[in-house]
């Protein structure tokens, strides 16, 4: 009995595959492919549907070649380097000879909080086979073991959360950084996330270290609440406060107006009591919330005219700001220089989605479960596992229990069929 | 306008090598015909190696630029790697020093002249701004700033602590002539040293092996490496060695010095292959079999820990304890031991 339905399980993946990467095919032979700027210099690496690992160290010379590599492949996934070499194709980094690398920002929903996960992620013990939603435990709370899957799943929430990050970390480039809009590159990841590309040859030689200290930057990591002018100073035998205000520069201006936004907003009561100021202290700020608004909203900024509110507990309420503040945003992509990322207009292998630049005008209006679709027409599919929702266009699917056999539109086949939930019949 | 005295005071920069091209300096004759620069580039090494200063004679400014070059040339002849930081720390401080004194137009020219601060010149601007109470007197692009800003280890410097907009970074005076004097630093260990030198007249190969002798007792006396073996315990590790670790801790890139230091540190106070291999395993770079070859090889010579004398010139010291800012500290491992000991003292006290 378990070897045949062994047999069964190994014919129907191989009927999967067959048809996913006929499809990825026709995607990749029916569009040009356009490819990444100066593709001769990067080095680019593919997944393939029926080889493991990942072939590395290729590279094309012209746009014939590049295209016809895609089409004859239909790889399950596809990258590129953010670094330009002298010999993308030699077998050692040191061989390839590396002459710079566009500065590449990750922002990854599965690294944010978000309450959607609770309900959509799943997880199955490897040993016992017990299962739950949500992350994954460290260990199985029936077997111990911590062999275990994990599903993870989007949706409208988490991937929108990412966006959020994503103008988060535009608003440190344009005013901060200095980049301009048109150097910059958002590209949806096609799964998960967002990757921002900037291309210009200020960041083109930065060392790993330099691209840290931008990460450092951009996520408020290692800040100084006085380095930003936030200090107590002594004058006349009184103590009194002084900090940035909105005519400030960079983290302390931030700063500013990350503390006026948490005092108009409705959760401020919520904010200040989970970074443990004390009751006395908080009632004092919520009966004062507006003339603090407006105090640190002047120039220059008054930050001492509440009795009782000292430096430590504006030390507590700067650093609860700068977290709200900072961009989410994952530090080894930008900071390994040699790394591959996902090659524009490709297929993600374990969606079907394209891997979609967006302009950064259209970044808001963009749609990741309609406006990176590609496939058209329908099919029939068995549900393996249970499949929470999901939305492909304007329609909503699922979920789906494990054994139900539907007809569904094809990116929606493709979608299970990838994010292994669903087999061909 | 640089004038001949500023060449002196900043013999490395671009001006003053077109300045000594003129000279036509043969070093075969060099000795014999300008005697008096070679003797100074020996009196200039002399003080680095005995008192870590690069000393200043301005009463006679064209010496002083011919004495560089050949400074650099006793340097490279010698292939010692402590004295090429030494010299070039001993210099940068030089140089920090009068840029803190200099004019805005001096400071300008030399940082955007290509050659001298960084290949290309540095991007920067001289516009007053006081934000609070720090009054800022100049903008350096950030990618400038950052060139030499994450050699430094101190919180202060992140550029997050800094005012930041349109891609400058504000700074002080005083703090751009830090950043300056460091990018001199960098230059000067950035130098290619020949493979091969031409043969030198025995006049200059005596004066070279004077100066070898300074180095080898220099280093006989004072930077002298005692081996000490303690018990392993945690939390009791200098400040130095603290921040390595929390770096590890974070994955962040050592230089190659900082995890020979981490590496020969715990070998000394007695830690395991494995245990040592485990801190080096969030390195972007790491390779299990080429940490446990250094470690190995490490073990089997019984390197010792570095002190602090040479720390300070890789820039790793971090004297944040009153013990090590009190000069008591020579080498990281007596602190350890120290605290040890004081920690011993504390819990039999306590138990009586």
């Amino acid at each position: 009995m378990p070897v045949e339905r062994g047999v069964v399980k190994v014919k129907n993946e191989a009927k999967t595959i067959l048809l996913l990467k006929s499809l990825f095919g026709a995607y990749y032979r029916e569009n040009d492919i356009p490819p990444p700027p100066q593709f001769s210099k990067r080095e680019f690496g593919f997944m393939l549907w029926d080889k493991e690992g990942m072939i590395r160290h290729k590279t094309f010379y012209n746009r014939t070649e590049f295209l016809a590599f895609l089409r004859k492949n239909a790889p399950k996934n596809a990258y590129r380097s953010a670094a330009y070499y002298l010999d993308p194709e030699a077998q050692s980094m040191e061989g390839k000879g590396w002459v710079g690398a566009d500065l590449i920002f990750d922002i990854d929903a599965d690294h944010l909080i978000t309450s959607c996960k609770e309900v959509h992620d799943r997880w199955i013990c490897i040993d016992c086979g017990i299962r739950g939603t949500g992350k994954k435990p460290a260990q199985c709370p029936s077997c111990k073991s911590t062999r275990i899957d994990e599903v993870s799943w989007i949706c409208d929430q988490c991937l929108n959360s990412a966006k959020e990050e994503v103008f988060k970390l535009l608003d440190f480039l344009f005013d901060d950084f200095g980049v301009s809009e048109k150097e910059v590159k958002v590209v949806y990841s096609g799964h998960r996330g967002y990757h921002v590309h900037v291309d210009n040859e200020t960041v083109r030689e930065l060392s790993s270290d330099g691209r840290r200290e931008i990460i450092n930057y951009i996520t408020g990591t290692g800040i100084k609440v006085e380095n930003l002018g936030l200090i107590e100073v002594s004058a006349d035998g009184r103590k009194f406060l002084i900090g940035p205000d909105l005519t400030s520069e960079g983290w302390g201006k931030r700063l500013v107006k990350s503390i006026i936004r948490m005092f108009s907003s409705s959760d401020l009561e919520d904010t200040l009591r989970s970074i443990s100021i004390p009751e006395r202290k908080i009632k004092i700020l919520l009966a004062n919330r507006e003339r603090l608004v407006d105090a640190l909203s002047s120039t220059p900024s008054k930050w001492d005219f509440l009795h009782g509110i000292g430096i430590s507990i504006w030390e507590k309420i700067a650093l609860a700001a700068i977290k709200r503040m900072a961009a989410q945003v994952d530090e080894p992509v930008s900071v390994d220089v040699h790394r591959l990322i996902r090659l524009e207009y490709s297929l993600h292998g374990s969606t079907g989605f394209k891997v979609t630049p967006i302009s950064v005008t259209d970044l808001e209006r963009f749609d990741p479960f309609k406006d990176a679709i590609v496939f058209k027409g329908e099919k029939e599919v068995i549900f393996r596992e249970y499949c929470p929702e999901f939305r492909i266009g304007d329609e909503l699917f699922g979920p789906y229990q494990q054994g139900e056999k539907v007809e569904l539109p094809l990116p929606a086949v493709v979608f299970t069929l990838a994010k292994d939930v669903a087999e061909l019949p | 306008m640089l004038t001949k005295e500023d060449l002196a005071k900043y013999p490395s920069i671009e001006l003053a090598r077109e300045y000594v091209k003129q000279f036509n300096i043969d070093v075969a004759t060099l000795a014999d015909e300008l005697p008096g620069v070679v003797n100074r580039a020996y009196q200039i090494l002399k003080d680095i190696i005995t008192r870590g200063i690069y000393t200043y004679v301005s009463s006679d400014v064209e010496t002083e630029i011919l004495a560089f070059p050949v400074v650099r040339l006793f340097i490279d002849v010698i292939g010692d790697e402590w004295l090429r930081r030494r010299f070039a720390v001993a210099f940068s401080k030089r140089v920090g020093r009068f840029l803190q004194g200099e004019s805005n137009d001096k400071i300008l020219e030399i940082a955007k002249t290509p050659g001298n601060v960084s290949e290309s010149g540095w991007d920067l601007i001289y516009e007053v701004k006081r934000i609070g109470i720090k009054y800022y007197e100049w903008k350096l692009h950030f990618k400038d700033y950052l060139s030499v800003a994450v050699h430094f280890h101190d919180i202060a410097w992140k550029m997050c602590n800094h005012p930041v907009a349109n891609g400058y970074v504000r700074l002080t005076k005083r703090e751009l002539a830090r950043l300056m004097a460091e990018a001199f630093k960098e230059r000067v260990l950035e130098r290619k040293i020949p493979k091969r030198f031409i043969e030198l007249p025995e006049k200059m190969m005596s004066i070279i092996r004077k100066i070898e002798e300074l180095v080898r007792e220099y280093k006989k006396e004072v930077i002298r490496e005692v081996p000490i073996r303690v018990e392993v315990s945690g939390g009791i590790y200098p400040p130095c060695v603290q921040f390595i670790l929390e770096r590890t801790e974070k994955g962040e890139n050592l230089s190659h010095v900082e995890r020979l230091f981490l590496m020969f540190f715990m070998l000394n106070i007695g830690k395991g292959e494995e245990e040592i291999v485990n801190l080096f395993r969030k390195m972007p770079d790491f390779s299990e079999e080429r940490t446990r070859y250094y470690v190995r090889h490490a073990r089997n010579k019984g390197y010792t820990a570095h002190n602090c004398d040479t720390l300070k010139t890789y820039g790793i010291c971090r004297p944040a304890h009153r013990w090590c800012s009190e000069g008591k500290i020579k080498n990281p491992l007596i602190f350890y031991n120290r605290m040890l000991y004081a920690r011993g003292k504390r819990r039999s006290e306590s138990e009586e």
